[in-house]
């Protein structure tokens, strides 16, 4: 097995050059007449063996100069990595990081790195350093795993074909995710004794900033003690010295991700920068919320980040709204509401949306200084109101039944197809497969009423991403509805069956706070500062008791502490924003007088239609993941196009660029969003289903440095050994050497590496050397050269 | 050139009697090409002399065996030093107190053989005709560039029979090579050294040296003692050279051998390998000279030395001659030398 295979054969060939230049010399030659030939014939009978030997000799050792010559050049490789001339081959797994931290430039310094170099270059420097030393020839291997979160191998399993490494190598840039060291260290397979591997040696070689991001908050377990790290020597790039000062965007969410403009004609056709054309109301104004993180140099004094936040309309992306953050010494996380003004932005429809892009001023890391948003711009919202259908004019107040409630809660204005939601009564025991298609929430004011079917129906409705709030049925004593209700919509709450009554003096509501800060996480957080206030004069007399596993769930409990507004995740388990259901909310009174007076309280009108329109919003498919997760996709996407770079609202509309599939099963990605930016997801038909907006992992690029110490805690699980330039520190899966250092000490466990082992490659080479000089001194006996010479005319 | 017919000699019919026509074609300036003025110079006042008593048919310098005949006395000469006091003239002496030698005309000429070896081997030579010839002659009659041993052999045969002819003697000529070529019968003219250049002014042949056989041919045809001066590179199997010279001894002649050689091949100085190619049909073999010089340096100073060794074995005076040196110093000297040890033997 040779590693150039064509050489070997272009070398061998040259074995008939000697031969060739020996006949092309000896027809070259005139003849020299000569007298006294007996003499000559007689003492070349005397030498006739000896010079026939020395010339075989001579022959030979140019042809087998030649031979070893193309051999070396070929760089022969031995089976299982059985290196000739001694020295073991050697398996080498370069771990680099090309998390968003490895994109840091440092401004200097750095130990005598160059300026200008991000992280990822010295560290790709690094590694094709220690690439450099090994040789395919003796049996070398190397193998390249990319750390950038989720880690994957790049070059995996370990090949000869160091060329493509170095290729590989050099081709590497920093993703938007985070440093994946354990992920990588994964990646690293394990060894089989019986193996040619298992006689390779092993190095496994980490190479980064190991910055404050890459290293994070992780203990010091020690990473290193993978199943991979067994018996092998574990090399790592010490912490980088260059400091440089860092601010990135930790988060940038609008406040309301669906926007509703009204009815047609109401403004100008404006709308998202994506939404593929039809004219709709004015976006108008909106807000969005930016969160900033800064790290490294300058977190210890005062200053200013200016925010400019771009919309992407046909002429491209144009800035709509621009905020400074003030920071205070020592603050390291700040927050800023930006106003943006969409009016100006063209496109949008129906189901437009509106690509926004978040950007700081340059800085110590560029990947992090943009983030991305979506919009969407609906004309008007469709609600569904599962109830009593009623024909004919409204009735008196006192007369009004949950739907009539709810209606009016919905469209205040009068409804219909003018205003902003457009209710829609469904008869409850009508409900079924079908039925509620098109709808954006449905509101389940009658369940008693609601056929098993039903519940099926509105159950997939919330798995598509849709709101359901259901109430209690004013009519009934038992509330049959509840488990059949609980198991269709998938949530965890007990809801019994008997409504308990209250007293009177049990007094009202009070909000409970929310869980979470975002707005995407808080279904009433445009109203929580009023939420108590309005709760606190609705007073509830008979409600179900509801329990619930997640305390974080109730939004509205009374006095005592009972909950009456929940609101969860049909399905539960992942939380806001990384799946891709819808909202399930359970008011445990019904919406009835004889239950509660919130029908006739002013905090009937906000929260219902706060419920519907951000809940509506809070579909994960709009929502933002951070780069290296798998991201949630809208119902019925089959893929999904990065948006374009150029910020063309027609890139939005198609997509381009990176392409990733959608696994139909979970409904996520099949592979996670390295890449930050705005991802426009695709159905089968090639149309736009939604969108997704992938965010820089800004925590893992904070740019403060970090220690010796600290890595090895992190790898190894002990620093203190690790302090030094040539230090080992013993580790459960083997032996920490820096990359600087000059020897590694180990425990025993590990092969010791030493790269100055010449493969076979280079013997041969060296036994060419070798003979090229056996060949010069012979070719100078056999030329007889200490003979005096002298030109004579014959 | 009334005594050029010879008068006791019994030529070959095959071997060609060449004097009358090779002197008539020879152009006077060519035959001086291999005779030069520098050298005629130089050897004019030598006298080459039998070592031993020779059966002329004339009264000369040299011993002859019939005693009594044309035995008398001729003239008184001072003693020199070295001279024999046997012929001091004691009267003189008792008269004058003068030391006398009394000298006799018992003297005979000297037949001098010359065989010239006209073998492939003799058409060798590495030094520049222009250069050798002195004249200004860039090629030869035959158009060579190359001064030959042949042609350093015909200039030695010229000298030999100018110094001959000087001191009243005759000359004889053989060319040979694995036989007799060409004759030239004896003769005592002056300019007979022309003829003899005449007669060898003609290509050697392929052939190699049968130095036996054309001996005796040779012998066959000679019927008094003479000198012999063979000339030739000896490039021959020395029991060949041996059982030549045996015959000559034998048949009481004296014989000098002159022994023509290259500088080129006797140091065999060539840096690159090369096919060389034998001259006397041995073939083409590709050697590189530097890896067997020292063998055939070896081999051929061994050869070397031993035809001076078989010479001098039977009394023979042996003389190297390298073609790369002018011919008249060498002969003056080796001429001198031998006559110094004629002087000293039993025949001075």
């Amino acid at each position: 097995m040779f590693l150039h295979p064509i050489l070997l054969g272009v070398g061998i060939a040259c074995v008939s050059l000697p031969i060739a230049i020996h006949f092309l010399m000896r027809r070259r030659r005139k003849p020299i007449r000569w007298a006294a030939m007996r003499f000559i014939q007689e003492a070349y009978r005397q030498q006739r063996r000896r010079l026939r030997l020395e010339q075989w000799l001579l022959l030979a050792a140019r042809c087998v100069l030649i031979v070893l010559i193309a051999v070396g050049v070929a760089r022969p490789m031995f089976g299982g990595g059985a290196a000739a001339g001694g020295g073991g081959s050697r398996e080498v797994y370069l771990l680099v990081d090309t998390g968003i931290a490895s994109a840091t430039v440092a401004d200097g310094g750095g130990g005598g790195d160059g300026v200008g170099a991000s992280d990822l270059e010295r560290s790709v420097e690094r590694a094709l350093e220690m690439l450099r030393g090994l040789d395919a020839g003796r049996g070398d291997r190397a193998a390249l795993i990319a750390l950038g979160g989720p880690a994957r191998g790049v070059v995996l399993p370990a090949t000869a074909d160091l060329a493509l490494v170095e290729r590989r190598l050099r081709g590497l840039v920093a993703i938007d995710s985070g440093m994946d060291l354990e992920g990588g260290l994964e990646l690293v397979p394990e060894v089989d004794g019986d193996s040619d591997d298992a006689r390779a040696q092993r190095v496994v070689a980490v190479f980064s900033a190991f910055r404050e991001g890459s290293v994070g908050g992780r203990s010091g377990a020690g990473v290193g003690a993978s199943a991979g790290l067994l018996g092998a020597e574990l090399v790592v790039s010490p912490p980088t010295e260059g400091v440089v000062g860092n601010i990135g965007l930790a988060g940038f969410e609008a406040l309301r991700p669906v926007v509703v403009t009204g009815a047609a004609g109401a403004g100008a056709g404006a709308g998202g920068g994506g939404g593929g054309g039809g004219g709709g109301g004015a976006v108008g104004a909106s807000q969005v919320r930016v969160r900033l993180v800064r790290s490294g140099v300058g977190v210890d004094i005062e200053g200013r980040s200016v925010v400019r936040i771009m919309a992407a309309g046909e002429s491209g992306l144009r800035e709509v709204g621009v905020a400074t953050a003030a920071w205070s010494e020592g603050q390291e996380t700040a927050e800023v509401l930006v106003d943006v003004d969409l009016s100006a932005v063209r496109g949008g429809g129906e189901r437009g949306r509106v690509v926004l892009r978040a950007e700081l001023e340059p800085d110590g890391n560029e990947r992090d200084n943009t983030a991305w948003a979506v919009i969407e711009v609906r004309e008007r919202l469709r609600v569904a109101v599962v109830g009593t259908r009623r024909f004919g004019a409204r009735p008196r107040i006192s007369a009004f039944v949950a739907s009539d409630w709810f209606g009016l809660a919905l469209g205040p204005g009068g409804g219909g197809r003018s205003g902003q939601i457009e209710v829609e009564i469904l008869d409850a025991a009508r409900v079924g497969s079908g039925a509620l298609a098109g709808f954006d929430a449905v509101v389940v004011a009658e369940p008693g009423r609601v056929r098993a079917e039903g519940w099926s129906a509105v159950g997939e409705f919330a798995q598509r991403g849709g709101t359901v709030l259901v109430t209690a049925s004013a009519t009934l004593g038992a509330q049959l509805w509840t488990e059949e209700a609980g198991e269709a919509l998938g949530v965890s709450w007990s809801i019994g069956r008997e409504p308990v009554e209250l007293e009177a003096s049990a007094g009202g509501l009070r909000a409970r706070a929310a869980g979470g800060a975002a707005a995407g996480d808080d279904l009433l957080w445009f109203i929580r500062g009023e939420l108590d206030e309005l709760a606190r004069s609705v007073s509830v007399s008979r409600l179900l008791e509801v329990q619930v596993e997640d305390a974080g769930e109730v939004v509205l409990e009374t006095e005592a502490g009972r909950p009456v507004l929940v609101v969860s995740r049909p399905g539960g388990g992942d939380g806001f924003g990384t799946v891709r259901r819808g909202v399930v909310a359970l008011l445990a009174t019904a919406v009835d007088l004889g239950w509660t007076d919130l029908p006739a309280r002013p905090l009937m009108v906000p929260m219902v239609q706060e419920l519907v329109r951000s809940g509506v919003g809070a579909d994960s498919s709009q929502r933002s993941v951070v780069a290296g997760a798998r991201a949630s996709v809208p119902t019925g996407a089959v893929e999904l196009s990065r948006w374009g770079a150029g910020g063309s609202a027609a890139g939005v509309a198609s997509g381009s660029g990176v392409v990733v599939g959608v696994e139909a099963a979970s409904g996520r990605t099949r592979e996670p969003l390295r890449e930050a930016g705005a991802y426009v997801a695709l159905d089968v038909e090639g149309a736009s289903v939604g969108a997704v907006a992938v965010q820089p992992d800004a925590a893992a690029a904070r740019a403060g440095v970090t220690t010796r110490e600290r890595v090895a805690m992190l790898l190894v699980g002990s620093g203190e050994a690790a302090a030094g330039g040539a230090g080992g520190a013993g580790g459960a899966g083997g032996v920490l050497a820096w990359t600087d250092g000059e020897a590694v000490s180990g425990d025993g466990a590990g092969a010791r590496v030493r790269s100055d082992v010449p493969g076979p490659g280079l013997l041969l080479l060296l036994a060419a050397v070798g003979l090229a000089l056996v060949e010069l001194w012979l070719a100078r006996v056999a030329s007889h050269a200490a003979v005096p010479t002298g030109g004579v005319a014959a | 050139m009334s005594d050029a017919t010879p008068d006791n000699t019994t030529p070959d019919p095959a071997a060609r009697d060449v004097s009358a026509a090779a002197a008539a074609r020879l152009p006077e300036e060519d035959a001086a090409l291999y005779l030069h003025p520098q050298t005629l110079a130089r050897l004019k006042t030598f006298e080459l002399r039998a070592k031993m008593i020779v059966e002329g048919v004339r009264s000369g310098q040299h011993r002859s065996p019939y005693h009594g005949f044309s035995v008398e006395f001729a003239q008184h000469r001072p003693y020199v030093a070295g001279d024999d006091i046997r012929h001091l003239d004691w009267k003189v002496y008792g008269r004058s107190d003068k030391l006398q030698l009394k000298q006799y005309q018992q003297e005979t000429n000297l037949d001098l053989l010359v065989l010239v070896d006209a073998s492939g081997s003799m058409d060798f030579g590495s030094r520049s005709f222009a250069e050798a010839s002195g004249q200004g002659r860039t090629r030869s009659l035959d158009e060579r560039d190359y001064w030959s041993k042949y042609d350093h052999a015909t200039a030695l045969a010229a000298a030999l029979s100018y110094i001959t002819l000087r001191q009243r003697d005759r000359v004889g000529l053989v060319v040979f090579a694995d036989e007799v070529k060409a004759m030239l019968g004896r003769t005592g003219s002056m300019g007979a050294w022309r003829q003899v250049v005449g007669a060898l002014s003609t290509q050697p042949v392929t052939a190699p040296t049968d130095l036996g056989r054309v001996i005796d041919q040779v012998l066959a045809r000679v019927t008094n003692r003479c000198l012999i001066a063979l000339v030739s590179d000896f490039f021959e199997d020395g029991n060949q050279i041996r059982a030549a010279f045996a015959q000559v001894k034998h048949r009481g002649h004296d014989l000098i051998a002159f022994q023509v050689l290259d500088q080129a091949e006797r140091s065999f100085d060539f840096a690159d390998a090369a096919p060389f190619e034998g001259l006397e049909g041995e073939g083409r073999l590709r050697v590189d000279p530097r890896s067997i010089r020292a063998a055939y340096c070896k081999a051929i100073e061994s050869h070397i030395e031993a035809v001076e060794k078989i010479a001098r074995g039977f009394g023979f005076d042996y003389q190297m001659v390298d073609t790369h040196k002018w011919l008249g110093p060498s002969i003056a000297a080796f001429v001198a030398r031998r006559n110094a040890r004629i002087k000293r033997s039993k025949y001075g």
